[in-house]
């Protein structure tokens, strides 16, 4: 009985493990640095656009990220799916890593929807998540320019109901910029906590080769 | 139309839901037992056999109802696709709570008539002795707590239905030896129920700890599912392993505390006789 129990704990301990792909795996995949994002063939540059924090603030994208890794995500707090579970997840994450590599991390999520979406609503809604989380909100065309210099389908508005709400079609992929506010890495939806919390450590670690 | 709770994309909402494949299934259930009852009643009524009481009657329709409570909305929609503590929930109410009531709510002479094949009566004895339960309910347990098995599942109707099925299939066989419902197919007295329900408490607190302990969620499909009130993934999982671990001990050691009580009265009424003095 007892090695009955064993060998039922044993099946369990492997099968309820949290996904967890291996280095050599992420590599079969075409991704030298083995992360579980896509690596991107071409490394792309912070785009050069100013924002809105929720403070109310100028945010210029490019010196404020200098020196941090980045995670720049497009989305809309009336989402009710992509946005939020993209949000948690990656809050769920920075929230068990130690305070120094943490500290080095900037989430910034830049509004698509820019009508409904005030910076006060921003700030509550993040604050969900992360009250580190920086929410940033700008005019349609510089979220355009930023969506369109990272190769980002630009965002739409769907058509509103009798009450008025409407969803916003946006690109569900987060992008991760190195600390040299270089787009290098991108993270489409489906991506879990156990990826984010084996890949934020090496984006800071890994010496990348070009530019 | 939904027939059957599966995973959807859909944001959840606190908007009823008609799930007609749910009320056919318990409909099925009920009417099943109310045709047996009219219909394959005796006229008379052979060896220790009782006619059907009303408590009968009362603990099936009380078990049928929890079969309904645990499969229809909103239970049944959130297990299938947004928390795993309803999940959980729903998987604790068909294994441990609708099975004993449906058993205990089956009169005697229908268990006869039911098990009159050979067939089905040799299945019964092997299912009277402990091992094979416990292996098939332990086996189901795992089997359906495996993450490729809840992620393969979550968007079929037709899959979910067989899989919910195949839990309270399982909860059945678990509960067969547990209540010795027939002597002739000489159950385990006291002691081996007790045993019996002891040894089950087990398995079950596996998954029970790694969804407590987990530092991230174990299954994608209710990571990714739409947030329901705002409960993160890793909660909701926590949730799951308090319920799995409190609920389902709760239920089975109140369960051992009542067999325990009947049995000392069983020994106390037996000792009864031993003590009257002879004349």
């Amino acid at each position: 009985m007892q090695r009955f129990l064993l060998s039922i704990v044993a099946v369990l301990a492997v099968a309820c493990a949290p996904a967890d792909r291996s280095d050599a795996e992420a590599d079969a995949g075409g991704n030298p640095y083995g992360l579980r994002g896509r690596v991107l063939a071409e490394a792309l540059p912070m785009p050069d656009v100013v924002f809105t924090d929720t403070d109310g603030r100028a945010y210029d994208l490019r010196r404020e990220t200098d020196g941090y890794l980045t995670l720049l995500f497009f989305g809309y707090t009336h989402c009710p799916d992509v946005c939020p579970i993209h949000m948690a997840n990656i809050g769920a994450v920075v929230r068990t890593l130690r305070p120094s590599v943490a500290a080095r991390i900037k989430v910034l999520f830049v509004t698509t929807d820019p009508a409904r979406d005030t910076p006060e609503r921003i700030r509550t809604w993040l604050d969900n998540f992360d009250s580190s989380f920086i929410g940033l909100t700008g005019d349609t065309a510089a979220i355009a320019t930023a969506q369109r210099a990272l190769w980002l389908p630009p965002s739409q508005l769907g058509p509103a109901d009798s009450t008025g709400n409407y969803l916003v079609g946006h690109a569900a992929a987060v992008v991760a910029f190195t600390p040299d506010r270089l787009a290098r890495v991108m993270y489409p939806f489906g991506i879990r906590q156990a990826d984010w919390a084996h890949d934020l450590p090496k984006l800071l670690e890994i010496q990348w080769s070009g530019s | 139309m939904t027939w059957w709770c599966a995973a959807t994309d859909l944001p959840w909402t606190w908007t009823w839901r008609a799930y007609p494949g749910v009320w056919l299934f318990v409909a099925a259930v009920v009417g099943g037992y109310a045709w047996a009852l009219i219909r394959l009643q005796p006229a008379r009524l052979a060896g220790d056999d009782q006619p059907t009481t009303r408590k009968e009657i009362a603990l099936f329709v009380l078990g049928a109802l929890t079969l309904w409570a645990a499969t229809d909305w909103p239970v049944g929609a959130l297990a299938a696709g947004y928390l795993l503590s309803a999940r959980t929930l729903q998987y604790l109410l068909y294994v441990l709570v609708a099975p004993p009531l449906l058993l205990l709510g089956t009169p005697r002479w229908l268990l006869r008539r039911l098990l009159r094949g050979r067939v089905a009566f040799r299945l019964a004895r092997v299912l009277s002795r402990p091992l094979v339960p416990l292996l098939v309910y332990n086996a189901v347990l795992i089997a359906v707590h495996l993450p490729p098995v809840v992620n393969a599942v979550a968007g079929s109707q037709l899959l979910s239905f067989g899989l919910d099925l195949l839990v309270i299939a399982s909860g059945l066989v678990f509960w067969w030896p547990a209540l010795g419902r027939l002597p002739e197919l000489r159950p385990m007295g006291y002691p081996g129920r007790l045993g019996y329900l002891l040894l089950s408490v087990f398995v079950p607190t596996v998954p029970a700890a790694f969804y407590t302990y987990a530092r991230f969620p174990i299954y994608e499909l209710y990571e990714l599912a739409p947030r329901v009130q705002r409960i993160a993934a890793v909660a909701d999982q926590q949730i799951a392993g308090l319920m799995m671990k409190t609920l389902g001990g709760l239920i089975l050691f109140g369960t051992m505390s009542v067999m325990f009580f009947r049995w000392h009265r069983q020994e106390e009424r037996q000792e009864i006789p031993q003590k009257e003095p002879v004349a």
